[in-house]
């Protein structure tokens, strides 16, 4: 099989795959999978506002992939997605109350260059760790996930709260200084702005110098220290990128999505954006056509539980299975298991 | 019942889960495979255990169906990540997903929104010691499952250490060529760690299920699946030394709890941060003393041999 038709068959096998798991556990469950089938075209495939709020779920999927896709580039796991996002949520809508009196465009620029610092400095710590003292950032990341959700818990539910509001919620930015839709639907401004990111870092990848060095540190980073590449700064730079870059997801829940930061608000997007990543096969730009389906299972996940009884956990499930689906297709090669890469925690 | 020997007796308590699923992956990590799914498994283990009981009325039972549920999904990533040598970062991440939203799903549509309680059922074999001051209640006041996983896993070290299927699990994970050459069935020995340790896993979410709160909820693990990992190879491998830890973790989860018996105010965010605060220190501290398999993640091809 060449190489296309492979990276084509393989992401449609493994989503077929799913939805006939999907399907069987449907009816094992005492659902009609025809019913449930009905209702995911006609309210998400077949209907212009089904495919628009799926662009718009899309948006913070895209944005984690892509995140996940830059620490992958040199041969990290970011698996604290999560976490970053919450350090750019937070950020922008601490700072975006204050701005209050700032033209909306400037503000918008201010809130999301703070967001982009705050999510790289929560991706710091990993990142120094891996780079100088050689610590596995699988682990790391996860613990930063929790201790962000922990913390920003506390900040909106003491110093970040909006006193007028029962619920613990940060201070809201009003709707008129909120992302513009485009072009009259309901996918806002910070979507596009997704889109074109995706495309910029493609363009990157493949045009400017760290680009495409950064592969060579991805694909043996003996060979690139070899050949005198800053391995480690290569490394901390590709981390904080990703940590900066899934700050952006934050910064449009608060700009675009709720205007604000709730208290019990837990991102999910860290394992959604690795079964993008891999149903992607690791190419950027095919991470929007994998982030477009995950948008809409997430979309479904909020319609769908209404018009059908079913439970929304089902979507993250299926994504799960997918996931596992498409790994029993990523065998490593024989080749590779010679080379074992430096490895410590 | 002061406040510090609560806190002793819930830090006892609440490292069984965490040290049952620890010990369970170092056993995975041993024969040289990496199974990031801990968290999938553990709930899959709560959620099962969960119904068990509430159905049979029997504890025993709901063991016995966690520890089921690990061996199966251990089994099955035994097979793929060794057999078929599937990426095992990318299958744990998937089982870690689909565990989670799984166990949210069945959960949904066989409760609803309610939120049952099991009866506290469970017996406490030596508890007419635990009037002994401080100490007391943590030694002497728990139910019997307690004694069962530490002794368990007293048994699983020494079998680690002093049986020849211990040192073939070592040698596996460690030298797989080597083993091999000796006559052993690498793939084997691998697609029966994960089993068995993955079944300790799915324990460890039952006992969390249902000897330490009793009850589900979607979610409940809250990372002590990830911890697990961390313990396993911060602990390098080794049950006691993972016990160990684990008990320090415990009492890091306590202590939620027990401060909130007392004067003092503090908010409960950061009582729940301390857990992962804990592991990034633990890591910082002693992950440069780590030493892992030499194979660990790497899969076994043996026409590869170097």
């Amino acid at each position: 099989m060449g190489h296309l038709t492979r990276d084509i068959a393989v992401p449609l096998l493994a989503v077929l795959g799913a939805a006939l798991i999907g399907v069987s556990l449907l009816a094992a469950t005492g659902h009609d999978p025809l019913a449930v089938g009905e209702a995911f075209g006609r309210r998400v495939l077949l209907r212009g506002a089904g495919i628009e709020e799926s662009a718009v779920a899309m948006g913070p999927l895209l944005i984690a992939a892509l995140a996940a896709w830059i620490a992958a580039r040199v041969g990290l796991w970011n698996i604290g997605i999560d976490g970053q996002v919450i350090a750019g949520a937070i950020a922008a809508a601490t700072l975006a109350p204050f701005l209050d009196t700032w033209p909306r465009e400037s503000m918008w620029v201010a809130v999301t260059v703070v967001a982009i610092v705050a999510g790289a400095l929560w991706a710091l710590l990993p990142a120094l760790l891996r780079a100088h003292a050689g610590i596995n950032e699988i682990v790391t990341t996860i613990m930063m996930t929790y201790v962000a959700f922990s913390l920003g818990s506390w900040l909106v539910e003491g110093p970040l709260r909006d006193e007028a509001l029962v619920t613990p919620v940060t201070v809201a930015i009003d709707v008129g200084r909120r992302l513009p839709r485009v072009f009259d639907t309901r996918i806002h401004l910070g979507v596009a702005a997704a889109v074109v990111i995706v495309l910029l870092t493609a363009a990157a990848a493949r045009w400017t110098s760290p680009g495409i060095l950064s592969r060579l540190v991805g694909e043996s980073a003996p060979a690139a220290h070899r050949l005198g590449l800053p391995v480690e700064r290569y490394v901390v730079v590709a981390f904080l990128v990703s940590g900066g870059v899934a700050a952006l997801a934050g910064v449009a829940e608060v700009l675009a999505t709720r205007g604000a930061v709730q208290g019990d608000w837990r991102p999910v997007l860290t394992l959604p954006a690795f079964a993008a990543l891999f149903l992607a096969r690791q190419n950027v730009l095919a991470l929007l056509p994998a982030a477009f389906l995950l948008g809409m299972l997430a979309y479904a996940s909020t319609v769908l539980p209404r018009a059908t009884d079913l439970a929304p956990d089902f979507f993250p499930m299926l994504e799960g299975v997918l996931l596992i689906l498409l790994a029993v297709e990523r065998w490593q090669r024989p080749e590779r298991a010679q080379a074992p890469a430096e490895r410590s925690i | 019942m002061n406040v510090l020997e609560t806190l002793l007796q819930a830090s006892v308590l609440a490292a069984v889960p965490l040290m049952l699923a620890a010990v369970g992956e170092a056993i995975g990590q041993r024969s040289g495979l990496l199974n990031l799914g801990v968290e999938g498994v553990m709930l899959a283990g709560a959620l099962v255990a969960f119904i068990a009981v509430e159905t049979s009325g029997s504890f025993l039972a709901g063991l016995a169906a966690g520890a089921l549920v690990g061996a199966v999904v251990g089994l099955l990533f035994g097979v793929a990540s060794a057999r078929m040598a599937a990426s095992q970062i990318v299958l744990g991440l998937g089982i870690a997903l689909a565990g989670q939203g799984a166990t949210g799903f069945f959960f949904r549509e066989r409760y609803g929104l309610t939120q049952p309680l099991l009866e506290p059922g469970m017996s406490r074999p030596i508890s007419d010691l635990s009037e002994v001051a401080v100490v007391g209640p943590a030694l002497f006041g728990h139910k019997w499952f307690v004694y069962a996983a530490w002794a368990g896993v007293f048994l699983i070290a020494a079998t680690l250490r002093f049986t020849r299927a211990g040192l073939l699990l070592t040698a596996t994970g460690d030298a797989p060529f080597a083993t091999e050459a000796a006559g052993v069935d690498v793939t084997r020995v691998r697609v029966a760690a994960a089993t068995a340790g993955q079944a300790l896993a799915g324990l460890g979410g039952a006992a969390l299920s249902i000897v330490e709160v009793g009850f589900f909820a979607p979610g409940m693990t809250v990372g002590i699946g990830f911890i697990a990992i961390a313990l396993a190879m911060v602990g390098r491998q080794d049950p006691l030394r993972i016990a160990l830890l684990a008990l320090a973790f415990g009492v890091l989860r306590g202590l939620g709890p027990a401060i909130q018996l007392t004067e003092w105010r503090v908010r409960v965010e950061f009582l729940d941060m301390i857990p992962y605060i804990g592991v990034l220190v633990l890591v910082v501290v002693l992950g440069r003393r780590v030493r892992l398999p030499a194979a660990l993640g790497v899969a076994y091809h043996r026409e590869a041999r170097p």
